[in-house]
């Protein structure tokens, strides 16, 4: 009797996380508490940061069985909603509901700064084709300019699946230092007089161009680049039932409930790509620092077309705005709002912003599309 | 660590994906300026034909209808003049003559429990 009893123990110690433990593990589950401090405490992106870095703690942890790729465990199959491509669209799905096109409706000018800030998609494309990733992990890494955590997971998922992890970390927590970023470059890219600009009201914008617009937009990008479908059809569809005004169930279940549980599936499984091997790698301080680069010069692309847009229309267009095309909603319009307030405290550039920042979000699901169709 | 980078490859790609985006972002821009000044368009003709030709219609019957405008006892005109604004608000014209505004009796709940009950109650 007493012989099983002390098989039993050396079994379990045997089997337990301690004996188990690596120290790429180790390393991972401290990085992993980082992260939960930063979403916790500092408040970075919390609602994607902090189940990002619950599930990376988890995957981590020896003999669990939990991370993304461990057949047959809890996370391997939410972990499916990921890799078939199908959060991603749901989230834009209640993006959408969540959105108003009216400023972008108004001043339709706004849908170039949108294209523009891109830039930091494509020129970071080639910044990690110079320090030797492939084509398809360049273009997954290009894609954390677009500064939107869906279409970065979506595009990842499909061409460098083993990218998740760094790329999710890299991209949420660059979208909340958005703050900190924009700000120094807005100024280095603008003049004092630029920058005081007052743009002046907009337009209203009547429910049936609210309502025909998601409409004509899925339409034509979809016909351009079907890739871009999922993504753009589903954001469209999402505003379609919040302009429509006939659907407000269900509107109202696509920006709570159904947007909530996605997001806690979508950053639990992703967080959990990360595992010691996948993450603990050169290749993963490469994406960290592109990260940055890209968001770099998405901002200073939409800078500076909103330059020539003030040059253009003869002073009537603040380039602040442009640095919103950026699409991480509604944070850079905010910091647009915050910087022209800087220089000119009267100055409400915030729904001014917001028409580049919603352009945006059409943009970077344009650029995921063009990258899917080239590279995959 | 610098690779051996197939320069035509990447620079087709940034090409096409910068031409793409741009391209797709213009197009929609020039729709979105189309469809607002058709819809726009479809509002300014009527507005602008009718108020010369019944606004001397409209003078003389104004005055007779402004003083049969039958406000309840009680409401102040602080309260018709936010009425006033809201109905402008939601049709999104001034363009109506306000005839009465009465207090409205649903029982004994409050306008707030009514709407609640509304809302539950609305059909699928």
């Amino acid at each position: 009797m007493l012989d099983l009893f002390f098989e039993s123990v050396n079994t379990i110690a045997l089997e337990s996380g301690f004996v188990n433990v690596t120290l790429g593990q180790a390393i991972m589950l401290l990085v992993s508490c980082i992260l939960l401090y930063l979403a916790i405490a500092k408040q970075y992106e919390p609602l994607l940061l902090l189940p990002i870095a619950f599930g990376m703690l988890l995957a981590n942890i020896p003999m669990a069985g939990l991370s993304a790729y461990d057949e047959g465990g809890l996370i391997y199959y939410l972990y499916q909603g990921v890799k078939l491509g199908i959060y991603p669209p749901i989230i834009f799905l209640g993006i959408g509901a969540m959105t108003d096109f009216g400023p972008l409706i108004a001043n339709p000018k706004s849908f170039l700064m949108g294209a523009a800030a891109q830039l930091g998609i494509f020129l970071t494309f080639v910044g990690a084709l110079v320090l030797g990733f492939t084509p398809e992990q360049a273009g997954s890494i290009g894609i954390i300019g677009g500064a939107d955590g869906p279409t970065a997971i979506y595009v990842t998922s499909q061409l460098a699946k083993d990218l998740l992890g760094p790329i999710a970390v890299a991209a949420y927590s660059y979208m909340a230092l958005v703050p900190i970023i924009q700000p120094p470059i807005m100024k280095a890219l603008t003049t004092k007089k630029e920058r005081a600009v007052v743009m002046e009201q907009l337009r209203p914008v009547s429910k049936l161009e609210k309502v025909i617009f998601p409409i004509f937009v899925t339409i034509i990008v979809s016909f351009v680049v079907p890739p871009a479908a999922p993504l753009v059809g589903m954001l469209m569809l999402g505003n379609l039932l919040k302009e429509s005004g006939v659907t407000e169930r269900l509107t109202n279940t696509a920006k709570n409930e159904l947007i909530n549980i996605i997001t806690i599936f979508l950053g639990v499984s992703v967080g959990a790509t990360a595992t010691a091997e996948k993450f603990l790698t050169a290749q993963t301080l490469g994406i960290i620092a592109l990260g940055l680069i890209a968001f770099g010069f998405g901002t200073a692309g939409g800078v500076l077309l909103g330059k020539l847009m003030y040059v253009v229309t003869g002073g009537k267009i603040n380039p602040l705005i442009g640095s919103a095309g950026v699409s991480a909603v509604p944070m850079a319009a905010r910091v647009s709002q915050k910087v022209g307030q800087e220089e000119n405290p009267g100055n409400f550039l915030l729904m001014h912003a917001m028409g580049p920042n919603v352009s945006g979000v059409i943009g970077s699901a344009v650029a995921a599309g063009v990258l899917l169709s080239i590279l995959k | 660590m610098f690779a051996n980078i197939d320069w035509t490859m990447a620079g087709a790609v940034v090409i096409t994906g910068l031409v793409v985006v741009f391209v797709v972002l213009v197009l929609l821009w020039f729709i979105v300026e189309l469809m607002g000044k058709i819809l726009s368009g479809f509002g300014k003709p009527k507005n602008l034909s009718q108020p010369p030709v019944k606004a001397v219609e409209k003078d003389k019957k104004q005055l007779p209808i402004k003083s049969q405008m039958e406000i309840e006892g009680g409401i102040t005109d602080e309260v018709v003049a936010v009425i006033t604004a809201a109905i402008s608000a939601i049709e999104g014209t001034g363009n109506f003559v306000l005839r009465s505004i009465r207090q409205s009796y649903s029982g004994k709940r409050s306008a707030w429990a009514s709407a609640g009950i509304e809302q539950n109650t609305r059909l699928f």
